[in-house]
């Protein structure tokens, strides 16, 4: 099972926002991670045919999913980065109309839906209404409706935007059960999100793949280029100007401990630190404002 | 299918706007037949010989009352028993209105007024086509009204359509079917029903319109579209789903609301009354072989296929536009054009087949398949006519299918922005 990308294209008016994106999806856990903007909704929404290319065109083990149509439809599993329900139903009336559009049964529903609601810890409000639940809760309707068809393909967009950490480790959890011989796209721009469970990682920029391997093949590229150093807490400013901080954490004595991404050591009496994913996503993605999430 | 379209219907009902328009349109159609009845109007003298006016179910008894003695078919002998009455009337008092006195205009005029009116409309000076005066009228020459309305009905169309011998040719052959003697009993056709009835379901147009201007634009809206058109059933069949629940559930509003108007006002006015001919009601002249019951039915049924061809119209509007606003805008537009046109046009051959071939173009303020129906309306198309209450169902059918695989397509192919 194989879901290929070949040379994905999608241009608007002004704005290229895919450009010429090729990528081969294996079963396992892949995470695209980029900055907002940096075009992975756009190749996401392109993957689930909702949106038609520019040019290039996505394979479902070797059949354009254009032509496959229902078929692919039929083992594929969504959720947009923006949830949109209906404000009148309930979670069982929702999941239950999700579940008559995949074509599920009557028996299969029920059960599907009773052992989802208990998996994402929802099953204490299936009768209420959507609109009425937080937004944690609604993002894990959301991934119910995604996974009630079993989906061989699953695409998550920004999955964990509004959950607690709790819900976080919990949702991290099911989707390693879930994604054995599966193939399971996470796009996200919280690199803790995914950096224990992807197998392989995508990462995007200004439209393009700029790097693709599994968490060990990436972090090795940024090998020496990760340091730790000891500084007066006065001079953060400072240094925060000439190298990109990862972490910072305070010290006995009015120091701080910093974790920096550099070329070369920046503070002094620095010494190298074994890198981390999220150093070369802060790497790569040096010239743009970070998203700094605390890791769970 | 059978499940999907079950769970879109409880969707859809389930959304507070619909209910809300729902019980609203019931409302109404409650009200417009109580407005019918309320407009019942009789006149006459009380003990004391004052004059009093009766209204609503009053007045509709009172008339009920009044008119028993001409009830049923309108016969020779009866139209010349009525002239004779008539003369009577007129030979002591003289013709005008106001020298007669009030308890003998109210016992002796009063219950052959009806009589009287649709004589007097065959019976016109031939140069200006004024009605002659009744009192030039024999009772003989009265009892000769059927007759005599086949030459008026026969000179009138043949003044109308002088360029178009082939309206005056269809319009005579189908007053052949016209059955005489004509069949009066008072009632729904002496009311004002069929306007209202006509005006209500102007009005659920209207209101329906604003319950499937949302159905898939609101869905682009939210994103919830995003996900629905991921699913296994989500393209085609979902469209036909969302089309097919969405046009069940204004076709129940429709059936019960206009069920409601037509119990209260045919209950109030007299089931036996629908039996009474059209000509009598309308116009002595029509050339349609139609009771009022009957013309009501095909009012409701024409009506029926506007209301659909309108709804139709509107849910293909909504799988065009993101915003449910701008598809209200247009459909309720759409639903107003018809009207509009009826009352700026310049009444040209051409306008006239637009607002016809509009998808609500059988309903409206001055506009209306019922107006078509009682009028003598034909529009030229090459060299034949067409009589326009044909026009309109005709092309509501064509719409109603035309705009539904529209909509399909239009779903099914919509994009993501």
């Amino acid at each position: 099972m194989e879901l290929a990308i070949h040379g994905l294209t999608k241009r608007y008016k002004d704005k290229t926002a895919v450009n010429n994106v090729s990528l081969t999806l294996t079963p396992g856990v892949w995470s695209l991670l980029g900055a907002n903007g940096a075009g992975k909704t756009t190749l996401m929404r392109m993957v689930a045919g909702i949106l038609t290319p520019t040019s290039g065109k996505v394979q479902y083990d070797g059949i354009e999913i254009k032509m496959l149509g229902e078929a692919y439809r039929d083992v594929f599993g969504y959720l947009p980065q923006t949830f949109g329900f209906y404000p009148e139903f309930t979670v069982a009336d929702y999941l239950q109309y999700m579940a008559s559009l995949k074509g599920l049964s009557k028996r299969e529903t029920n059960q599907k839906i009773d052992e989802l609601l208990h998996k994402l810890t929802l099953a204490d409000v299936r009768n209420k209404h959507i609109r009425k639940l937080s937004g944690g809760m609604q993002r894990r309707v959301g991934i119910a409706q995604a996974l009630l068809n079993d989906p061989d393909i699953l695409i998550l967009d920004e999955p964990t935007s509004g959950l607690d950490p709790g819900e976080r480790i919990r949702f991290r959890n099911i989707l390693s059960e879930f994604a054995q011989q599966r193939i399971v796209l996470i796009s996200t721009h919280i690199v803790s999100d995914v950096e224990y469970i992807a197998n392989r990682n995508a990462i995007m920029k200004d439209g393009q793949i700029i790097a693709v391997g599994t968490t060990d093949e990436l972090v090795k590229m940024m090998g020496g280029k990760v340091w730790q150093g000891t500084i007066p807490a006065e001079q953060l400013h400072h240094y925060e100007r000439t190298v990109r901080v990862v972490t910072v954490r305070n010290e006995e004595g009015g120091r701080v401990s910093v974790r920096y991404v550099s070329e070369s050591p920046g503070l002094p009496d620095s010494q190298t630190a074994s890198p981390r994913l999220e150093d070369l996503y802060l790497w790569l993605f040096r010239g743009e404002e970070a998203v700094k999430e605390d890791a769970i | 299918m059978k499940r999907m379209i079950a769970l879109e219907l409880k969707r859809v009902a389930k959304t507070r706007s619909t209910w809300i328009l729902a019980v609203g349109a019931l409302l109404l159609s409650v009200i417009m037949a109580l407005l019918v009845i309320s407009f019942a109007r009789h006149w006459n003298l009380d003990e004391n010989g004052t004059e009093v006016r009766l209204t609503g179910r009053d007045a509709i008894q009172a008339n009920q009352e009044m008119l028993k003695p001409i009830e049923g078919e309108l016969t020779p002998e009866k139209i010349r028993a009525a002239f004779e009455a008539y003369h009577e009337v007129y030979e002591t008092y003289g013709a005008k209105m106001e020298d007669i006195p009030k308890d003998v205009y109210y016992q002796k005029i009063s219950p052959i007024n009806a009589i009287l009116n649709n004589v007097r409309e065959v019976y016109v000076d031939k140069s200006t086509g004024i009605p002659v005066p009744l009192y030039e009228i024999s009772p003989e020459e009265a009892a000769n009204f059927y007759q005599q309305r086949t030459e008026r009905l026969a000179d009138y169309l043949s003044k109308e359509y002088k360029d178009a011998p082939d309206a005056v040719e269809q319009a005579l052959a189908t007053n052949e079917k016209v059955k005489a003697p004509f069949y009066y009993l008072y009632g729904v056709g002496d009311s004002d029903t069929s306007e209202y009835l006509t005006m209500c379901i102007f009005l659920l147009v209207m209101l329906c319109t604003v319950i499937a201007a949302p159905i898939f634009s609101a869905d682009y809206q939210s994103g919830a579209d995003d996900i629905l058109r991921c699913a296994k059933h989500g393209r085609q069949r979902l469209a036909i789903v969302k089309l097919l629940s969405a046009i069940l559930l204004t076709t129940a509003i429709f059936a019960v609301c206009v069920s409601a108007f037509i119990l209260i006002s045919y209950a109030a006015f007299g089931w036996d009354s629908l039996k009474t001919t059209l000509q009598l009601a309308f116009s002595a002249i029509s050339f349609i072989p139609l009771t009022v019951g009957e013309a009501n039915t095909l009012v409701v049924f024409s009506g029926l296929l506007t209301f659909l061809a309108t709804v139709c119209f509107t849910l293909f509007l909504s799988t065009k536009f993101k915003n449910p606003i701008t598809v209200l805008g247009l459909a309720l537009g759409g639903c107003l054009l018809p009207t509009v046109l009826s009352f700026a046009g310049s009444g040209a051959n051409i306008e006239n087949w637009i607002r016809l071939c509009l998808p609500s173009g059988g309903v409206g303020l001055r506009n209306s398949f019922f107006f078509e129906l009682t009028e003598f309306n034909f529009l030229p198309l090459g060299p034949i006519s067409v009589w326009t209450p044909y026009i309109i169902p005709v092309a509501a059918g064509i719409e109603i299918v035309l705009c539904f695989i529209l909509a399909v397509h239009s779903y099914s192919r919509h994009e993501a922005s």
